[in-house]
């Protein structure tokens, strides 16, 4: 299995399409602390003017956790196309390019095939998080400095010292890094079913907005369905800055998550076991 | 006693919904053999190296090969298998010897660097095997897929259409390979080729397949011995043959007469008899030729298998 994983680790890094994603993360962290260094003031009082009827806010309200913050917020909403493009090729661009036939002849299980592409799937959407990490966080403090960090939630405002704020990134990393992973699952089981690279990318992304529009509509209808779709739990990662910590929620969307990799994964294997491989 | 076969096929079928792709087929190959694969397009002869490879799963039907259920011993199996199915497609992004290192991992076999030269050497791939695929043209892909074929020195070699896309240099070297990998390394070959006249040059046995069924098997040599043959003699007594053969059983065989050449249809066998006849008549003759091509009894073969099937289908109806 080590042998397996590490060949397509190294087909991953051999693809110019892998570096897509650690290009884009930085170009946009890097636009953005930019941004903030210049003009950050304008925006952070544009934010917090509703409430500073009600509050005085002083001391270094931008600082790097607060721009690391802003960053996870945004980038978020991209990262599951960064890992789709990688993730979703690994079957259907092997089906597409025809090297699936010879690596399909050789003396390893399909179920291996289909695992182990998405061990070097998770470990790319990792190292992805970690890129993300590493930059927003480590240029982030670098540039702006160490500072207590404001989050505005919808019905309050959590204020949390900064000596506590880097056990509650490396969390919400971690579990950023469990709902990516879904999607590297999501897009692993597509690219299982068509034998063209592109398919799996785009209908990954379709679902993802599709259920994002479902779980953020207030329609009575979607209260049913929404606890059951991955989307409404990709974005527990935010509840690492609550104060306190809605421990159980963690706990509910983390395994809520885990099982849709298990389900994923389990019919991608299914599927991938039984098919003729006609390309 | 016969030796044991290497791959064995019982009953094979693979149907599609209603198309059926194979039906019913029964193969034998044996340790040694350079068995040839025949069939016109869509015969079913892909679909059959597809399930032998484990690409595609059998309606019906079993496959053993080295004596082991493939289904039950596959990945036993597969490790001592190389292939090419139709058109060698490698990682375009990698190098030749990447392409030849990654593939022979998955075989479980990690080769040097010495023994990955040695095979490309020997493909006519030496001075490029730095070079990224995707800047190799058909045949130099066709090369390197059989040295990914060989590279784990396996013991049986399956190898669908390896000349497909090759020059004629090319062709001659595939063939005086698959003839070393045989006689020299004692490899068992499983050959499908559309050049028919390949199988005839290299083949020890065979099978035709037409429609997914399998029309003719067996050893080359004794299945086209029985075909019959354009057999020309050349002479400068045509009209005193002509009188001979009017008054001979040859007669039956006569085919055409031209100014200095007389043609017969008969089968191999029957040759040496006519030159003893020709000898006893007195018939001064200059050559004795004959043209056998695998094409016209191959076509023969699928043409009757057509006909019989059209007639099983009207008595049907």
């Amino acid at each position: 299995m080590f042998n397996l994983v590490s060949i397509e680790l190294y087909k991953i890094s051999r693809k110019p399409r892998s570096f897509i994603g650690f290009g884009a993360i930085s170009v946009i962290v890097l636009l953005i602390e930019l941004a903030l260094y210049l003009d950050g003031q304008s925006y952070v009082q544009f934010i917090i003017q509703q409430v500073e009827q009600t509050f005085q806010i002083g001391g270094k309200i931008i600082n790097g956790n607060l721009v690391t913050y802003i960053l996870l917020q945004t980038l978020i909403v991209q990262m599951p196309l960064l890992v789709a493009l990688v993730t979703g090729d690994l079957i259907s661009g092997e089906a597409a390019a025809g090297s699936i036939r010879l690596l399909a002849t050789k003396p390893v299980s399909r179920v291996n095939i289909v695992l182990s592409k998405f061990a070097a799937g998770s470990f790319y959407t990792l190292l992805l998080i970690i890129w993300l990490g590493l930059l927003a966080l480590g240029l982030g403090l670098l540039i702006f400095g160490k500072g207590d960090l404001i989050v505005l939630n919808s019905d309050h405002i959590s204020i949390l010292r900064s000596s506590e704020t880097l056990w509650r990134f490396l969390n919400a990393f971690l579990i950023a890094f469990v709902s990516l992973s879904v999607v590297s699952s999501l897009s692993l089981m597509l690219s299982c079913f068509t034998d063209n690279s592109i398919g799996p990318i785009m209908i990954t992304m379709s679902i993802i907005i599709l259920f994002t529009i479902i779980g953020t509509m207030e329609i009575p209808l979607f209260d049913v369905v929404r606890p059951f779709l991955f989307t409404t739990h990709m974005i527990v990662w935010r509840s690492m800055f609550e104060d306190p910590l809605p421990v159980n929620q963690v706990i509910t969307s983390v395994g809520v998550m885990l099982f849709h990799i298990a389900l994923f994964l389990s019919l991608a294997i299914f599927y991938f076991k039984r098919k003729d491989i006609l390309s | 006693m016969a030796p044991a076969p290497i791959i064995q096929i019982n009953n094979l079928s693979k149907s599609y919904g209603a198309l059926h792709a194979v039906t019913d087929l029964n193969l034998e190959v044996f340790t040694g053999d350079v068995f040839g694969f025949l069939g016109p397009n869509g015969a079913g002869k892909s679909t059959t190296i597809r399930m032998l490879l484990s690409l595609i799963k059998p309606t019906s039907g079993s496959i053993f090969i080295f004596g082991k259920n493939l289904l039950e011993h596959r990945n036993e199996i597969l490790r001592k298998i190389g292939c090419i199915i139709e058109k060698p497609d490698f990682y375009l992004y990698l190098s030749a010897v990447k392409n030849i290192e990654l593939f022979s991992r998955l075989s479980g076999f990690h080769p040097s660097a010495k023994k990955i030269d040695e095979v490309l050497e020997l493909v006519g791939l030496k001075g490029r095997e730095k070079d990224k695929v995707k800047t190799f043209s058909h045949g130099m892909k066709q090369r390197l897929g059989l040295a990914q074929t060989l590279i784990h020195d396996p013991e049986l070699i399956i190898l669908d259409e390896p000349t497909t896309g090759l020059d004629p240099q090319g062709i001659i070297d595939v063939r005086n390979l698959i003839l070393h990998l045989q006689q020299d390394l004692k490899k068992t070959i499983f050959l499908s080729s559309h050049i028919l006249s390949e199988i005839e040059l290299i083949a020890s046995r065979m099978a035709i397949l037409n429609k997914g069924k399998a029309v003719a098997q067996g050893n080359v040599t004794e299945l086209l011995s029985s075909q019959e043959l354009l057999v020309t003699i050349e002479s400068d007594e045509v009209e005193k043959a002509m009188q001979w053969i009017n008054n001979s059983s040859w007669n039956k065989n006569l085919e055409s007469i031209t100014e200095q050449h007389i043609n017969f249809k008969l089968s191999k066998n029957e040759i040496p008899d006519l030159t003893v006849a020709l000898n006893e008549a007195g018939i001064r003759y200059f050559s004795i030729s004959y043209k056998r091509t695998l094409e016209d009894y191959f076509l023969k073969l699928t043409q009757e298998h057509d006909r019989s099937h059209e007639n099983t289908n009207r008595r049907k109806k």
